[in-house]
């Protein structure tokens, strides 16, 4: 615990920095690999914004395994963490997830970015048909009269 | 899933989205050409790989270009991955005229008197056949039985193909035949993808009927355009098949008149046939049920305190298990395993069947066939001797003959092969 712990500074693209412990980054591969061939104190993330930055942070602190003294590693037990991802994307908008992914898939964090698809397929199985799914999701039909009536009869057993 | 602040935010974002969309076809970002969302292709395949079935197909009808990914061999491989992880059990009930189709979470380490909910799949209607007629399949998500189909000048029997996820259904061409009885069984050749579907008939005439040797071989590939029934040659001379199971690739059913008692293996790839003797005490298992032992043909029979034999139920003192080692040299291993003496309230007043075996416990498990008011699994533990018993809640009941499957998976290009021929 006495340790001296390293830390890295992260900066987003609109220059909102955000102070971290080492072993936060290290749940990024691709800030792991930026960190060991550059070590320079400060990392500016260009492809991410402080809003999602921070709520990137904010996961990787909650998910990082806390080595602690004597060398036994804990991390939160795995329902209080299901919990905590429960609440964290319970109240977080589309938008957001929409970028978390893409923040996830551009820093390599393969949790966080399960996280957020499990998220956005929750939201589709939940809705009740095709319409719903395009409304919910902002998405405007490409299918001509035709077409749809083709494909919607395809699948009509997925519908009750 | 749906709070209202949700559908309200993700519709501001339908403006930035839909003029994404728009503009797509003048940039260069084909990032999400195909997703519709402001997200790569590949991420979509992935939320896509986490939906059931159904809402796999509702996605279908969303966006065009969706249903093109949705029947990309990288998503439908994802799909029979992810779906392989969490498999589920099938339950099959038969009430008026309807065949019954539920699924369970298939249980890791249950805990002691714990339960389960099964929920409805679909259901296969106007079904006309005999109570004890048993399905061939699932595999990879479909399964084969027999339908009569009556109409006023006469009756015919008709081979059918169906997914219970989905409730479609494929009617096969009638197997040409001069005689009266047909048995299918459904292979299915994990090298090649290819569902076949094996034929073979009996007269129907006298009281001895059953003890006619099958003959008329026809093989049926699934998904090949048209359909068509092929003669083969079958070597083997056995009657009627009792059981069947298909484990990688083959096909193997039991055949015993009499003293000749024998399994007839049929490899769904080359369509060839072969003998497998059963000899000694090995043949008593023959009366028992077959199972997937871990990728090998299980033979199990339960036997009671006076050394006979017979169906699984409270009076049993333990089961015998033959696991066919070696298919070349014809080599079986035996294993008696003595049940432990919570047995008798366990099982209570049923009878069970045993289903197979739980694939990372290696426990096996036996499914409750009758009285038909209430569903139990059994797991059983041969290592530490435990007996764990777990109800099912949600199935129809008071209704009989049913059959139990483990290691069910959804998968969406077996429904889509159904899709192309019909």
């Amino acid at each position: 615990m006495e340790n001296e712990k390293k830390m890295i500074t992260l900066k987003s693209s609109d220059d909102v920095t955000f102070e971290v412990e080492e072993a936060v980054v290290l749940e990024s591969q691709f800030l792991s690999h930026l960190v060991q061939d550059c070590p320079a104190p400060e990392h500016k993330i260009k492809e991410v914004t402080g809003k999602i930055l921070s709520k990137v942070v904010e996961y990787c602190e909650k998910h990082v395994v806390v080595v602690v003294d004597g060398g036994d590693s804990s991390s939160s037990s795995g329902d209080d963490l299901k919990k905590w991802d429960d609440k964290f994307i319970k109240e977080m908008d589309l938008s957001t997830v929409y970028d978390l992914i893409a923040a996830a898939n551009y820093l390599n964090i393969q949790a966080l970015l399960d996280l957020m698809c499990q998220r956005v397929a929750d939201v589709i199985t939940a809705c009740k048909d095709h319409k719903e799914i395009r409304e919910t999701l902002g998405i405007v039909s490409d299918y001509t009269a035709e077409e749809e009536a083709e494909v919607l009869k395809e699948n009509e057993w997925a519908f009750d | 899933m749906k709070p209202r602040r949700q559908n309200t935010v993700s519709g501001e974002r339908l403006t930035t989205t839909t003029r994404r969309l728009n503009r797509r076809p003048k940039t260069s970002d084909n990032k999400t050409e195909s997703s519709a969302l402001p997200i790569p292709t590949d991420v979509v395949i992935e939320i896509f790989s986490r939906l059931p079935l159904k809402s796999v197909a509702t996605c279908r009808c969303v966006w065009k270009l969706w249903s093109s990914v949705l029947r990309r061999p990288d998503f439908t491989d994802l799909f029979l991955t992810k779906s392989s992880s969490r498999p589920k059990i099938v339950f099959n009930r038969r009430k008026d005229g309807k065949l019954l189709f539920f699924s369970s979470p298939q249980l890791q380490n249950p805990d002691e008197n714990s339960s389960v909910a099964a929920h409805p799949l679909m259901n296969f209607t106007d079904f006309n056949f005999g109570s004890f007629y048993k399905l061939s399949g699932p595999f990879r998500g479909l399964v084969c039985l027999l339908n009569k189909q009556i109409s006023e000048s006469k009756t015919d029997i008709v081979p059918m193909i169906g997914s219970p996820s989905t409730g479609q259904t494929l009617i096969l061409p009638k197997v040409k035949t001069t005689r009266g009885r047909v048995k299918c069984l459904l292979g299915y050749d994990p090298v090649d993808k290819q569902f076949k579907v094996l034929s073979m008939t009996q007269p129907l005439n006298g009281r001895k009927s059953w003890d006619y040797i099958m003959s008329e071989h026809q093989v049926l590939t699934l998904g090949t355009g048209k359909l068509s029934w092929r003669m083969i040659q079958c070597c083997v001379p056995h009657i009627y098949p009792r059981e069947s199971i298909c484990i990688n690739g083959v096909l193997y059913y039991s055949s015993l008149l009499r003293s000749d008692a024998k399994i007839v293996s049929f490899d769904v790839r080359s369509e060839k046939f072969r003998v497998i003797e059963v000899k000694g005490s090995l043949k008593r298992a023959l009366f028992g049920d077959m199972i997937n032992y871990n990728g090998k043909l299980g033979l199990v029979i339960s036997e009671y305190s006076d050394g006979s034999f017979g169906l699984i139920f409270a009076q049993s003192s333990g089961f015998r298990l033959w696991v066919l080692e070696d298919v070349e040299k014809q080599e079986w291993s035996q294993h008696f395993y003595v049940l432990p003496a919570s047995w008798k309230n366990v099982a209570g007043e049923h009878t069970f069947e045993f289903v197979g075996l739980a694939r990372t416990t290696n426990e096996i498990v036996l499914s409750s066939l009758c009285p038909p008011y209430c569903s139990y699994l059994i797991y059983f533990n041969p290592e530490r001797n435990t007996l764990v018993r777990v109800e099912i809640q949600g199935l129809e009941m008071g209704v009989s003959a049913h059959q139990t499957f483990l290691d069910h998976v959804e998968d969406v290009s077996s429904i889509q092969r159904l899709l192309k021929v019909t």
